[in-house]
């Protein structure tokens, strides 16, 4: 049986985006609530119920698909917000839900719930055995997997499993092995995996020096400092707005945010090595994840589903990924063997990801 | 309330692991972790190596698990986890395809315990309930999560508890080796370049504070998580082992101030004295307490 082509599946923060993303030719959209049952709590982000209700249905008026992350790990409190995001989920006719925490999976299989279950790239399922525990226990259907893999292992788990997976194809790339990294909770106490924010804006302040470069602070702790030829339009912008409380860019948390965007968290930050005495960005460098250049290996390993990752971004950034992506996968159809990156995708890039270097990531090599 | 001792969390290699478990063999707890989560390739002991440590400990009197690895990436990795659980009484589960083993009674698991690893992220007791069906022995609480929410598993899954107690908190685990990038390989060409630094590579803010060590894939806290002054706390939440990270250094020591304080034949202020010099770079333990992680609440 010929194997179904790979579908396209892409990020919305609020319902433009979802409509720009289903216009590009997105397979599926996904979202999450304004709460911190998923992993983009920041404010400003994500949809209402009722905008999320529209979202599913003009994603269906198209013939997509509409899913709803709850990908947090919820604790005591947050318990009852979660499952209550499951049954948010079914009732506005989303498809999928795109979960993390067994309390989640267990109360949509309990409850009946018309939901098909993904495993968010937060579950850390990195091998077909656990993709397979989460198939057995709770009939997970699709799984996305953390960017930690290389082609070989992305073609051996998809192997291995009859799971569908999904894997990430374009947008900002983490250093951890998501699920697993407290970096910014070491820093400010406010936990990633429940509270669903990675260093938080309302902890960072910007401090500007006086030869024009910029220090920023995550909760008193310096985790990054830019020289004036470090300055990037978008770092200059942060330094002009240091010291003031709100700034009006984009929602209460302003220009932080901007800096966020920019991927500019703890695992980005200057440090100094005292074995080797380096200093810069010894953990991780902010760089974008590209797979356009290796589009058709990864579809041969046998993936069902290139995602591209951004809820943060605006619905620009959605328009125009899922176009990009589209063309692509449909190049790669239409010619498999004459697939080529074409310079006019590459060229929108830059102004995408504010400059940052593209990399292939885990795929190619570590 | 027990003692149990962790997996080493750095590379000593052969000889040096076998020298340690000789001496932890003869210290006051009740369970030893063996066993590498983090890379496989700092797995340096064969079978015939595990076998010989679990004897030395078991004749000690101790139980004896395997701590699995963490991120498990390939077949040939879950293998290995397969493969070694037999020489063990169980295996501490930090990837959750181990609990297959389990459901499908494979010979491997076999009279074998199942402990829930800190990596499975249990962090409610919802979760912990629903992998009641797979029997564990105990959960290993998230090294994140805070006393509430540790208190709240315990009461309503009604499960026996193991939280750490001394240590350093894991914050991160990468795709890749920060050590090899650290001196310019790649993790596929690390040359085990970690195996230079047993204690990790010391990372410090541009400010000059010490924040994180760099081990492999694996970013460790400079400080050293310490609960040795809320002892009471714990006994009053039920829990059931609290867990000493193994060190190079000083870890017969250290068992041996948590062992006088449970014992209460010294109070938790001196104790917490007793083991500052053993903390480098100072004690911490906000995660406990829902701070931030390097805060220390005495």
């Amino acid at each position: 049986m010929q194997k179904p082509r790979v579908q396209l599946r892409c990020p919305a923060g609020n319902l433009k985006a979802v409509e720009k993303a289903i216009e590009s030719g997105a397979d599926a959209v996904y979202i999450g609530f304004e709460s911190p049952s998923n992993l983009r709590n920041y404010s400003g982000l994500n949809l209402s119920i009722e905008d999320a209700k529209k979202g599913a249905a003009l994603a269906h008026a198209a013939g997509r698909e509409f899913y709803v992350v709850i990908n947090s790990y919820p604790q005591k409190d947050e318990l009852e917000s979660s499952l209550r995001a499951a049954d948010e989920a079914c009732e506005i006719g989303a498809d999928s839900v795109i979960v993390s925490d067994i309390s989640v999976m267990d109360y949509i299989r309990k409850r009946n719930l018309d939901l098909s279950i993904h495993l968010s790239v937060q579950v850390g399922a990195t091998n077909a055995q656990t993709i397979n525990f989460y198939h057995n226990e709770f009939g997970a259907d699709c799984a996305v997997l953390p960017r930690v893999l290389t082609l070989a292992e992305v073609a051996e788990v998809c192997a291995g499993t009859d799971v569908d997976i999904e894997v990430f194809a374009m947008g900002s790339l983490c250093a951890g092995y998501s699920g697993r990294c407290h970096q910014s909770q070491y820093i400010t106490g406010e936990t990633i995996n429940t509270r669903g924010v990675c260093t938080s804006p309302k902890f960072i302040d910007f401090e500007e020096d006086d030869a024009g470069g910029l220090t920023v602070r995550l909760n008193n702790v310096t985790i990054n400092h830019f020289s004036p030829a470090e300055m990037t339009p978008a770092l200059t912008a942060c330094r002009s707005h240091s010291g003031t409380e709100v700034a009006s860019n984009q929602g209460p948390d302003g220009w932080k945010n901007t800096y966020l965007v920019n991927k500019r968290h703890v695992c980005k930050g200057s440090f100094i090595n005292e074995a080797t005495g380096e200093e810069g960005n010894i953990l991780h460098t902010p760089v974008i994840l590209n797979t356009l250049p290796i589009l058709p290996q990864l579809i041969e390993a046998g993936v069902a589903a290139l995602k591209i990752e951004g809820r943060q971004r605006p619905s620009s950034y959605s328009e125009i990924t899922a176009r990009i992506l589209r063309e692509a996968i449909d190049l790669y159809y239409a010619q498999p063997q004459n697939y080529q990156t074409r310079d006019e995708w590459l060229a929108e890039l830059p102004h995408l990801f504010e400059e940052m270097t593209p990399c292939e990531g885990a795929y190619i090599g570590r | 309330m027990k003692l149990s001792l962790g997996p080493a969390p750095t590379t000593w290699g052969k000889s040096e692991l076998k020298k340690f478990y000789e001496k932890v063999a003869q210290c006051e707890v009740d369970t030893v972790f063996a066993g590498e989560t983090i890379c496989s390739k700092r797995d340096v002991l064969s079978i015939g190596d595990y076998e010989g440590i679990v004897k030395i400990l078991k004749d000690g009197g101790k139980k004896v698990y395997l701590s699995s690895l963490a991120l498990v990436a390939t077949e040939d990795e879950f293998a290995r986890i397969e493969e070694l659980i037999p020489v063990f009484d169980g295996i501490e589960a930090n990837t959750i395809g181990i609990l297959n083993l389990f459901e499908k009674n494979e010979p491997a698991v076999q009279g074998k315990d199942l402990i829930i690893g800190p990596y499975l992220n249990i962090y409610n007791w919802k979760a912990a309930e629903y992998l009641k069906k797979f029997d564990p022995e105990r959960l290993i609480a998230p090294f994140e999560i805070p006393h509430e929410s540790i208190s709240d598993i315990i009461d309503k899954a009604n499960i026996s508890m193991e939280i750490l107690g001394w240590g350093y908190l894991p914050t991160a685990i990468s795709w890749r080796c920060y050590s090899a990038r650290s001196v310019g390989r790649s993790r596929e060409d690390c040359n085990k370049v970690c195996f230079s630094h047993p204690e990790g590579m010391l990372l410090r803010t541009v400010d000059g504070d010490d924040l994180f060590f760099i081990n492999g894939l694996q970013v460790l806290s400079a400080k050293t998580f310490c609960l040795i002054e809320h002892l009471e706390l714990l006994d009053s939440m039920k829990v059931g082992h609290l867990r000493i990270e193994a060190s190079k250094e000083h870890t017969p020591e250290i068992i041996e101030i948590f062992h006088k304080a449970l014992s209460r034949e010294i109070d938790p202020a001196e104790a917490a004295k007793k083991l500052s010099p053993f903390a480098a770079h100072g004690l911490c333990n906000g995660w406990f307490w829902k701070e931030p992680g390097w805060k220390y609440v005495a």
